[in-house]
């Protein structure tokens, strides 16, 4: 009875979907580039503006139970999906706390849900304004740290008005794999495919953004149906 | 012309063979006796291999990111093999074959690797063992040159990864075994930016320009400033013969590993097995490398392990001690035997602190007090006053029940601030030596003061400041 009580409650709270911010069109300077390209041209999208927290994700789980942890196809994530749940629903006090553990499968089944997609990864660098030289001091300081859960909204806005995208968790972005970091990160040595080490210093054009160079990792290091305790995302949209 | 062909092919496949069995030995994995690597914490090595036939071995190892003490006060973020810097050490055989299994903890932000420079194959291990956090993966070899090596990780930024404190060393012991020793000890030298500078306090962030620039705040053994002294110094006894299996994770800088006291019996140079060099003052140990060394202990004493590189052992922390007992042998040593007095040149300042003056933290309590004095006694007194307080007979007056120390506060005070000169008599002994000044300000010099005071037996109760500063004045 008293379960009832508060699962209605609990259920009450839910707000009807996370408002998204107008990212403005604008230029996005890669660590990374291929010949010829220099800077890419970034059309205006729509991006929420925190991470997807467990509480959405919950609502989401119940509505579509293929995605909760007992029902998940095991292709579509591995076993750490949702682990920091209990008994299939988040803890109370981690409602607002940013989802982690899913999978990019689940991550994008979310959007969808939601009429949306994840942000590429060019859109995602260019909204968390990575480059700017006190973000990048920021991002450093994170890293240096024991990762600690927060509530996505008690982060500041940044330049394009969107919180948290440095100092919280990782996040997927659509196309995570299309930069190849092989296992060992410094076996290449054509500087077209390469990122880091020899090459990938020659290649990088601000070697000095270490910051960038983890993430780059970090993304490299995940299969589709990985989860892991510091990684979540958020979702976007296209404008026509 | 049909067997012409034939021969060729024969003289080939002749060839082959001979070239197989001149490294990778032919071996029945799945016949292979199966055991588990015993891992071991520096200083600890893990115990010589006795078997005489390969083994299939395993080896697990998580990666852990950490926050740990780097010196007194001073925290750092360590990402770790093992939960520890330098991680375990691993001890196989020359043609084992190990199945190697790299975790990393779900807490972790980083993904990691390891590049093993005991393996023969892609990245040493690093493509075969990339694992996001929360995942573990598994790749085989077979070990082909005995020798002792490296172990890194090598994910993207390598210098960080590096930086933060992920090596260790793999001992590949050749088939015929190392020659019997008494004791074994495992040292990592390595090196640590951050943004403070060396000392100040607090969890320090990694600095990636200093890292760019090369100019390291601490060099250390074995992952922190202190983790080979005082309580923590190896031990050995007379008599003994000793080796040490020393590494180097850099990230950057070359070693001249040194060791005041001892002659290296035998250096085997750069980690390899054939060739001892025999006789060696100072040895140089690539980032990277390795060395090992050994020596018979003849004579007691506190033997200090440095990188001759001699800032980084007495301003960045690079010291560690073998402490040796046993019986003394003038024949060997005598000690000191005549005292006579040669003053040519008194008291020069020896200026330690840079002149901007950190922020300070004042000290409030008597127990404040005596825990900055520890750290400031650590970094300015223990070379010659020695860690336990009890000097150096003959050479380093003690401060451990100290008559002299003990007798007269403000002397003490002045002996700090100017240095002292001339004979002295301390517990009946007689020193006749030169104390350069310290330049410390009255804080460091008020709590440095209630920590001898306070310490080793001594009861003298607080110094203040503002003594300090009367005795400044006077």
């Amino acid at each position: 009875m008293i379960f009832w009580i508060v699962h209605i409650l609990f259920i009450s709270t839910f707000a009807t979907a996370s408002t998204s911010v107008k990212i403005p069109e604008g230029v996005y300077n890669p660590l990374f580039k291929e010949e010829g390209e220099d800077t890419f041209k970034i059309k205006s999208f729509k991006m929420d503006k925190v991470p997807v927290t467990n509480k959405e994700f919950y609502q989401f789980v119940k509505e579509n139970n293929k995605w909760s942890k007992d029902k998940i196809a095991p292709i579509f994530a591995d076993t750490q999906y949702l682990s920091h749940w209990q008994n299939n629903r988040p803890k109370e006090k981690t409602l607002n706390f940013p989802v982690v553990n899913v999978s990019w499968f689940a991550a994008r089944a979310y959007c969808e849900s939601k009429n949306m997609r994840l942000p590429s990864l060019n859109e995602w660098e260019y909204a968390s304004n990575a480059q700017h030289p006190e973000v990048l001091d920021k991002i450093l300081k994170w890293y240096s740290k024991p990762n600690q859960m927060k509530d996505v909204n008690s982060f500041n806005e940044n330049k394009y008005g969107v919180k948290a995208m440095h100092g919280l968790v990782w996040e997927w972005v659509e196309d995570f794999s299309s930069v190849i970091i092989v296992g060992d990160s410094r076996s290449t040595n054509k500087t077209s495919e390469s990122l880091f080490c020899g090459a990938g210093s020659l290649k990088a054009k601000r070697p000095d953004e270490y910051a960038t160079f983890m993430r780059f990792a970090f993304r490299s290091s995940l299969n589709a149906k990985s989860t892991t305790k510091n990684l979540g995302f958020r979702c976007a949209r296209s404008l026509k | 012309m049909k067997t012409f062909v034939s021969v060729v092919v024969a003289a080939f496949v002749l060839a082959g063979c001979l070239n197989s069995e001149n490294k990778a030995t032919k071996i029945d994995i799945e016949s292979l006796p199966k055991e588990t690597a015993k891992l071991t914490h520096a200083p600890e090595v893990p115990p010589p291999i006795t078997r005489k036939h390969a083994a299939r071995v395993k080896v697990d190892l998580e990666t852990t990111e950490v926050v740990k003490r780097l010196a007194d006060g001073v925290e750092y973020t360590f990402w770790t093999f093992g939960g520890t810097v330098p991680g375990p050490m691993i001890r196989i055989r020359e043609g084992d074959y190990v199945d190697f299994t790299l975790s990393n903890h779900p807490d972790s932000k980083m993904p990691h690797n390891i590049d093993l420079h005991a393996v023969t194959g892609q990245g040493g291990g690093a493509e075969g063992s990339f694992t996001a956090p929360g995942h573990s993966s598994t790749f085989s070899f077979q070990a082909l040159n005995p020798g002792l090596y490296i172990y890194h990780c090598a994910t993207a930024p390598v210098g960080m990864h590096i930086a933060n404190g992920m090596y260790g060393l793999i001992l590949v012991e050749p088939k015929q075994g190392l020659p019997k020793v008494d004791k074994e000890f495992y040292v990592v030298q390595s090196e640590f930016y951050t943004k403070g500078k060396y000392g100040d306090k607090g969890l320090q962030p990694f600095d990636m320009q200093k890292a760019f620039d090369e100019d390291a705040d601490y060099v250390v053994f074995n992952g922190s400033v202190g983790a080979l002294t005082g309580d923590n110094a190896m031990k050995a006894d007379v008599g003994d013969n000793v080796r040490m299996f020393v590494g180097n994770g850099g990230p950057n800088l070359v070693s001249s590993f040194h060791v005041i006291g001892e002659i290296f019996d035998k250096v085997y140079v750069e980690g390899g097995t054939a060739i001892a060099q025999e006789n060696v003052q100072t040895t140089l140990i690539p980032a990277g490398g390795s060395a090992m060394v050994e020596f018979k202990i003849d004579i007691p004493a506190n033997y200090i392990l440095v990188d001759h590189s001699i800032f980084r052992a007495f301003n960045k922390g690079a010291l560690g001690i073998l402490s040796v007992g046993g019986e003394e042998n003038h024949n060997i040593y005598t000690g000191k035997t005549i005292d006579a007095v040669y003053l040519p040149e008194g008291g020069a300042e020896q200026s330690i602190k840079t002149e901007k003056e950190p922020e300070k933290f004042a000290a409030k309590t008597f127990e404040d007090r005596m825990e900055m004095g520890k750290s400031v006694y650590a970094s300015n007194c223990a070379a010659c006053h020695q860690p336990d307080g009890k000097g150096i007979k003959g050479a380093f007056p003690p401060l451990a029940e100290s008559d002299f120390l003990m007798a007269d506060k403000n002397r003490a005070i002045k002996a700090i601030i100017n240095g002292l000169n001339g004979k002295i008599e301390v517990n009946g002994e007689t020193y006749n030596g030169v104390m350069p000044a310290v330049s410390l300000d009255d804080e460091d010099t008020a709590n440095v003061m209630t920590y001898i005071m306070n310490s080793w037996g001594n009861k003298g109760g607080v110094t203040t400041p503002s003594e300090v500063k009367k005795v400044r004045g006077n």
